[in-house]
């Protein structure tokens, strides 16, 4: 078990710098995920971890142990790859065994390890098999006993779920979150998929062109984002950014003269079904598209601040053109000219008064 | 896509002529080596043979020193065969697989060396090689082809083919580089090794100029060179005896391509595993 660090690390490939002076701490034990659109830099960081990537600058740290110069087979990390990366010619045996052969390990100790693991991932009747004559779920169970039977510091998952289909998918985001419990070894997963992060990892790494975002915990970043990146890139769908001149005329005056855009959820949204009770920004919008999804529904609307979107719980309004949104005050978010967050600790504007609606549209 | 009947005819029909221009020099050389002499001259030619002259397998095989030969062909080739894996299986890796300084430049030499002639090579490996001493010896047959550029070229693209990622899960696994290249590249490349050898194997068998060159005596001659001799017999040619002694000659590489020919069709079509 060890904890992470990299210090001041930079990657440089030709003259296209992925990854500028990042400093990252893994806490020992922990369920970290690294996300990010393709190009953040997280694949990149991943394999300096791994060793299978020289760092251009800086330091990288496991454990008390700085790993620069380490060979990836011997820092301790075991990785779970994209396409299993499993060997084509060796059996499911040999697969798993072939990292304990090379750690020197005696046969009958290795046959035991080996028989152990394969029972965890409920294999035992494959040993035989070549990986080409095995499922997408085999082999990815494949993949997972070989990374676990080498005991490692240190487990590295390179998007390995998004080979498999939805149902299976699903299914082994569990037994993984299951596996991390169990073995209370430091998990690295990296994915693209902000679902899978968000249900995963109990510290979620956003990365984007080389930088972290933020590193919170999964809801901390959901409720709390740093700036406007990680707002638009945790949720679905993504959080509605409005810059603040579009908000003319529904505002009272800006105070806090840093506000550049405000951005809120979808989900937080609230559709004026009664008279008017939540103090927020009342707009008149029109509807443009309507995708129901079963338990909620969202809906593309156009108002005079510009299209955004809202989701809602309630049954999907077919017949209906012209709707009356809310947006609560309190969940808003406020962003400067950089995107980066605004904290307030009131409203950063001056009200414009309560004003009841008597209208009823639904 | 089904095709129709008159197109399957005519592939049919091509087929055959293509299996006949191939077929009759070997058919006909196997007859000719069960006929006897005079059966060899009438005309129109025989197909078959009255009677099947096995004696005159045992004539060719007399005639001369061919247990020699045999055993100086299967060293030397097979010795060729060796030497070619163990500098070629490197080289192939190296160049598919590494970074180095000055790679291309040298893959580049390797390239050239595939487009200068044979014949320009001939007499300066000649001379290097008598002045080694190595005239007449096993040795001066097996060391000209020590390695081989095509074989190089061809294992590269092999090579670079296998997913890299596989490279790193073993180097993960705390493999030597060594042992990645023997226990995962080798077994990928199985098929394209198994087609080279076979190339190397039969192109050396048969080799006729060098050897021919190299030797002076008995000591050192290939079955080609001494097959060839038999057409020096009493002045006249005897064909069945020759046709015999070429039967001898080829028969080794019908078996070893008889246990090779699936690996050789995979050498083309693999894909790798998904």
């Amino acid at each position: 078990m060890a904890k992470i660090q990299l210090k001041n690390v930079s990657k440089v490939y030709g003259n296209n710098k992925v990854m500028d002076d990042m400093n990252l701490e893994i806490q020992d034990g922990s369920f970290t995920v690294l996300v990010g659109p393709s190009g953040c830099g997280k694949s990149t960081t991943l394999r300096l971890i791994a060793g299978l990537e020289e760092v251009t600058s800086g330091e990288i740290w496991i454990g008390n142990h700085l790993v620069n110069e380490v060979a990836p087979g011997k820092r301790g990390i075991s990785m779970v790859f994209q396409n299993y990366a499993l060997y084509p010619t060796m059996t499911v045996q040999g697969n798993i065994e072939f990292g304990l052969e090379n750690m020197k390990i005696p046969k009958a100790e290795r046959k035991k390890m080996v028989d152990e693991i394969v029972e965890i991932v409920d294999l035992t009747e494959y040993l035989d098999k070549k990986p080409q004559n095995l499922s997408g779920g085999q082999r990815q169970r494949v993949a997972l006993a070989r990374a676990m039977v080498k005991k490692p510091n240190v487990f590295i998952f390179d998007e390995p779920l998004s080979n498999l289909d939805a149902k299976l998918r699903g299914q082994m985001r569990t037994e993984l979150i299951q596996l991390h419990k169990r073995l209370g070894t430091t998990f690295i997963y990296v994915t693209h998929d902000q679902v899978e992060a968000m249900s995963m990892g109990d510290e979620i790494v956003i990365l984007n062109k080389g930088h972290i975002m933020q590193q919170a915990a999964p809801m901390e970043v959901y409720h709390n984002p740093a700036n406007q990146f990680v707002a638009q890139f945790i949720g679905t769908p993504a959080m509605n950014v409005i810059s603040i001149a579009m908000l003319e005329g529904k505002l009272g005056k800006i105070i806090d003269e840093r506000i550049f855009y405000i951005g809120f959820r979808p989900e937080h949204v609230e559709i004026q079904t009664a008279e008017e009770t939540t103090s927020g920004i009342h707009l008149p919008c029109e509807l443009l598209t309507i995708e129901t999804l079963g338990s909620e529904t969202l809906y593309l609307v156009n108002s005079d601040a510009g299209q955004f979107q809202v989701k809602s719980f309630n049954n999907p309004l077919m017949n209906t053109e012209k709707i009356h949104v809310t947006i609560p005050f309190d969940k808003l978010y406020y962003f400067d000219t950089q995107g980066n967050r605004v904290y307030v600790d009131e409203l950063p504007f001056e009200s414009m008064g309560k004003e009841v609606r008597g209208e009823v549209l639904i | 896509m089904k095709t129709s009947l008159p197109i399957k005819i005519l592939n049919v029909i091509g087929l055959i002529v293509v299996v006949i221009i191939f077929a009759m020099p070997f058919i006909w050389m196997i007859s000719t080596s069960l006929k006897t002499l005079g059966e060899t001259m009438i005309f129109p030619p025989k197909w078959l043979p009255d009677e099947l002259i096995w004696e005159n397998f045992m004539e060719a095989w007399n005639s001369g020193p061919f247990l020699q030969y045999f055993i100086n062909s299967v060293i030397v080739s097979v010795g060729i065969l060796m030497l070619q894996f163990i500098t070629v299986i490197p080289a192939a890796y190296a160049f598919a697989r590494y970074e180095f300084r000055c790679k291309n430049i040298l893959f580049g030499l390797v390239m050239v060396t595939m487009m200068i002639p044979a014949q320009l090579i001939f007499l300066p490996v000649f001379l290097n090689l008598s002045e080694w001493r190595l005239l007449d010896t096993l040795w001066g047959l097996i060391l000209p082809f020590a390695t081989s550029a095509f074989g190089i070229f061809m294992l590269r693209q092999t090579f670079k083919q296998v997913p890299e990622e596989l490279l790193e899960a073993a180097r993960l696994d705390n493999s030597s580089e060594f042992k990645i290249m023997m226990k995962m590249m080798v077994p990928m490349a199985k098929p394209t090794l198994i087609t080279l050898g076979l190339f190397n194997f039969i192109t050396h068998w048969n080799d006729y100029f060098w050897p021919l060159v190299m030797t002076t005596t008995e000591r050192a001659r290939t079955l080609p060179v001494g097959i060839a001799q038999l057409r020096q017999v009493d002045g006249g040619v005897a064909w069945n005896i020759l046709m015999a002694g070429n039967v001898i000659l080829v028969i080794p590489i019908l078996i070893t391509f008889f246990f090779a020919q699936r690996q050789i069709i995979r050498a083309f079509t693999y894909t790798g595993v998904k």
